[in-house]
């Protein structure tokens, strides 16, 4: 100790230091080694493929497929940060569809998922999947992702609180019709026919989809401003506007978790926009509704119009990194395209896959009794025809915070002047000034 | 025994810069680099860092034009502002009544005040989020029983005004106890006996707080008040977590957050490198003039 020169405090640490990275050095983390790495943020996917793996893997002695639950916004930092490193990027990925968009961005070329358009026409499988569903993942006429889903919406309403104010789902058939009743049976701060957002744009932008509109086309040019966006607002405002006659809808600050439970047991809610996946949600978060709750087709615009939209979306890319992109699609197909599994993975989570062949499996014909018996599967396939598509861009969360923007100008003008003269000039220009916004941060990327 | 001196001589010579060689090292990859290559990069348009296209001042350019971030520097500015407000001279408060001998359980208390620092700002958003719900949030079902109204319908978080004043208000519940902690210490360096002397010359409680403490503390406020103003101006974890994301209109959207977005989020890393360092150097002019003015009202007292 003496002859240590900086005294008995330097050389404990010299000491710790080397003792700790002795034990560092001996116990390293094991690299997971495995033929394929697949990664998704949503917990229902991980469960149904951790049980389909296996299957899988019997048929393919010595591959190895390392599953892995990331967060959702967490996923798409990892990626894209493994994207720019060229480190630790998986061969398989799925991501939400409003930040698949976000992957496409910058020369084509340098796209890290792999271009599956030639793969999928030469096996004939664009013909067997949706076809509005590889709108999103398409890109510069290339499609990069296999669609998960379909998420065709329906509304999720409160049986007996519906029965007591005597509102019949099945007349329900128009949106005119609904906002009559909504009218009619809304307490302010208690009570109100559909959870509908003032601020956010979850709902209206599914009524924006319901009229074939959007926010950008298939060329990836902003529409959101036209005269469908237009009218769309003009039409969605009044309807969630405090000071309107017309309120019918009101929301919360989240359409998740304990909240809106709340909102649904106690009737502050009487019916929710529920895609094929919130079901399920609904299924697990609220179970006191059980037998309480029912399915309606959305309200059409026009008699006879589409009776639904679409809410939510999940693509499954192979990245151009991955050392076996044959097995990779193999995969990708098996758990994607293999009727009876895909059957079993709906009775689980709820959601309609992509793949209309698969839907006359028995499993979509199981009544709920959550749902008060309904054949929820059969409704939600039966709508999942008319889902209207959404387009690809790298911009589209830019473009879904300007029209969030938009909504709430819109809403704070007609809380001030109703439907005055000036009502209309306002929507339109507050719609394109937002839009522009947009366009000028387009204009930038000289990619 | 000679040599082994003598190898231990040149050691003592050698070892300073053994030292600091760690530092600059890890300072060098860690930080110089960084600043270096996010310099270069706020003069190309990118793509991630494979594709990028020299654009000169372009980035910065269009940022004067770009109403976002105008949004997110009034957000910001605006939540410093009132952040500083409010915290400052409560934390002070709060650390001249927690540094009187006669108030009972003084440690519990300071323990109480400073408690919620220690939950980070992402538990707090989360807690806060909950807290904050309109009709079912505890803080409306409290305020209504307080006003004896049957219910109340307050958006907190999505009614786009009430955001700043939301985020200013859990930032100070979270960090006021933290602030006081550096007002108590410099509390214990204020000279009694001048005190005692103020008390003999008739001074009052306020004029004793205006003579002789607060001269005292001046260099500890200056402090606080020039970390506070930085820390204010690198708020991201709370508005993410509270708001998840900007929040309604933007009204959640700060500096950090809208260089994050650009960056990490859509890949666009010259913009987001042109963002931060616009964002430094409102900081540093920002705490100039902070330093500058405290420097000057110590001198003036």
């Amino acid at each position: 100790m003496r002859a240590f020169p900086y005294g008995p405090a330097p050389l404990a640490i010299l000491c710790l230091a080397v003792v700790s990275g002795l034990f560092l050095a001996k116990d390293q983390a094991k690299k997971k080694i495995a033929t394929l790495t697949y990664w998704t943020f949503a917990r229902p996917h991980y469960e149904a493929y951790q049980k389909a793996l296996p299957k899988f893997l019997e048929t393919h002695p010595g591959v190895s497929v390392d599953l892995q639950l990331v967060d959702g916004a967490g996923l798409n930092q990892r990626l894209r940060a493994a994207f720019q490193a060229d480190l630790d990027v998986p061969d398989m990925v799925e991501i939400e569809i409003s930040a698949a968009g976000s992957f496409f961005r910058g020369p084509k070329e340098h796209i890290g998922f792999m271009d599956i358009t030639n793969r999928l026409k030469s096996e004939g499988l664009d013909k067997k999947i949706v076809a509005s569903r590889f709108a999103p993942y398409t890109n510069r006429g290339s499609i990069f992702g296999l669609p998960h889903d379909v998420h065709p919406v329906m509304l999720a309403y409160n049986r007996i609180k519906f029965q007591e104010l005597g509102l019949d789902p099945e007349k329900l058939d128009t949106w005119d019709k609904f906002i009559e009743a909504g009218i009619r049976v809304k307490q302010a701060g208690k009570q109100y026919l559909l959870e509908m957002s003032d601020t956010g744009v979850s709902q209206l932008e599914l009524c924006l989809f319901q009229r074939d509109g959007g926010y950008f086309d298939p060329e990836g040019k902003v529409i959101f401003d036209n005269e469908i966006g237009i009218e769309t607002m003009k039409w969605y405002v009044p309807l969630v506007a405090k000071s309107s006659k017309r309120q019918m809808g009101n929301a919360l600050s989240s359409s998740f978790g304990q909240v809106m439970t709340q909102a649904l047991e106690t009737g502050y809610f009487l019916s929710v926009v529920t895609p094929d996946w919130r079901s399920k949600s609904h299924e697990k978060d609220v179970g006191k509704m059980s037998g309480k709750m029912g399915l309606m087709p959305l309200p059409a615009i026009t008699p006879g119009g589409r009776r639904t939209s679409t809410w939510g979306g999940t693509m499954l890319g192979i990245t151009k990194a991955s050392k076996s992109p044959d097995l990779a699609w193999e995969f990708a197909k098996f758990l994607y395209l293999n009727e009876k599994d895909l059957a079993e993975r709906y009775a689980d989570t709820n959601i309609l896959p992509p793949v209309p062949s698969a839907w006359n499996q028995p499993a979509f014909d199981k009544e709920y009794p959550y749902y008060g018996g309904q054949k929820i599967g059969r409704a939600y396939a039966a709508l999942a025809p008319q889902v209207p598509p959404q387009y690809a861009s790298a911009f589209v969360e830019l473009g879904k915070g300007k029209m969030g923007q938009a909504l709430i100008r819109c809403v704070e003008y007609y809380n001030k002047n109703g439907e005055d003269a000036g009502w209309d000039a306002f929507v339109r220009t507050t719609l394109k000034s937002r839009a522009d916004e947009v366009r000028k941060q387009m204009a930038r990327n000289p990619f | 025994m000679k040599e082994s001196s003598a190898f231990f001589k040149k050691q003592q010579k050698l070892a300073p810069y053994l030292f600091v060689i760690p530092f600059v090292l890890t300072f060098c990859i860690f930080s110089a680099y960084p600043y270096i290559k996010s310099l270069t990069y706020s003069l190309y348009a990118t793509s991630g860092p494979k594709d990028s296209k020299f654009v000169g001042l372009a980035n910065y350019q269009f940022l004067w034009s770009d109403p976002d971030f105008w949004t997110a520097v009034k957000n910001t500015a605006l939540f410093a502002f009132l952040s500083v407000a409010i915290q400052l001279p409560l934390s002070l408060g709060l650390a001249l009544l927690l540094s009187q001998k006669w108030i009972k359980g003084v440690q519990l208390w300071r323990l109480a005040v400073f408690m919620p620092n220690l939950m980070g700002q992402v538990a707090v958003g989360v807690l806060f989020g909950v807290l904050l719900q309109p009709k079912f949030g505890l803080v409306n079902i409290g305020l209504a029983q307080l006003l004896g109204v049957s219910w109340l319908d307050q958006k907190w978080l999505s009614e786009p005004q009430n955001v700043l004043p939301a985020l200013v208000l859990v930032t100070a519940w979270m960090s006021i106890g933290y602030n006081m902690i550096y007002f108590l210490a410099a509390l214990q360096n204020v000279d009694q006996e001048l005190i005692e002397a103020a008390m003999v010359d008739g001074a009052n409680a306020t004029q004793r707080f205006r003579a002789v403490t607060l001269p005292t503390i001046a260099p500890v406020v200056a402090f606080v008040l020039v970390t506070m103003t930085v820390g204010s101006f690198q708020l991201y974890e709370l508005p993410r977590t509270l708001l998840n994301g900007g929040g309604p209109d933007n009204r959640g959207l700060t500096i950090i957050m809208y260089l994050f977005n650009n960056g990490l989020l859509s890949g666009d890393l010259g913009y987001a490198s042109a963002v931060g360092w616009t964002l430094a150097v409102m900081l540093a002019m920002i705490s100039g003039v902070q330093i500058w003015l405290s420097g000057t009202a110590k001198k003036e007292a």
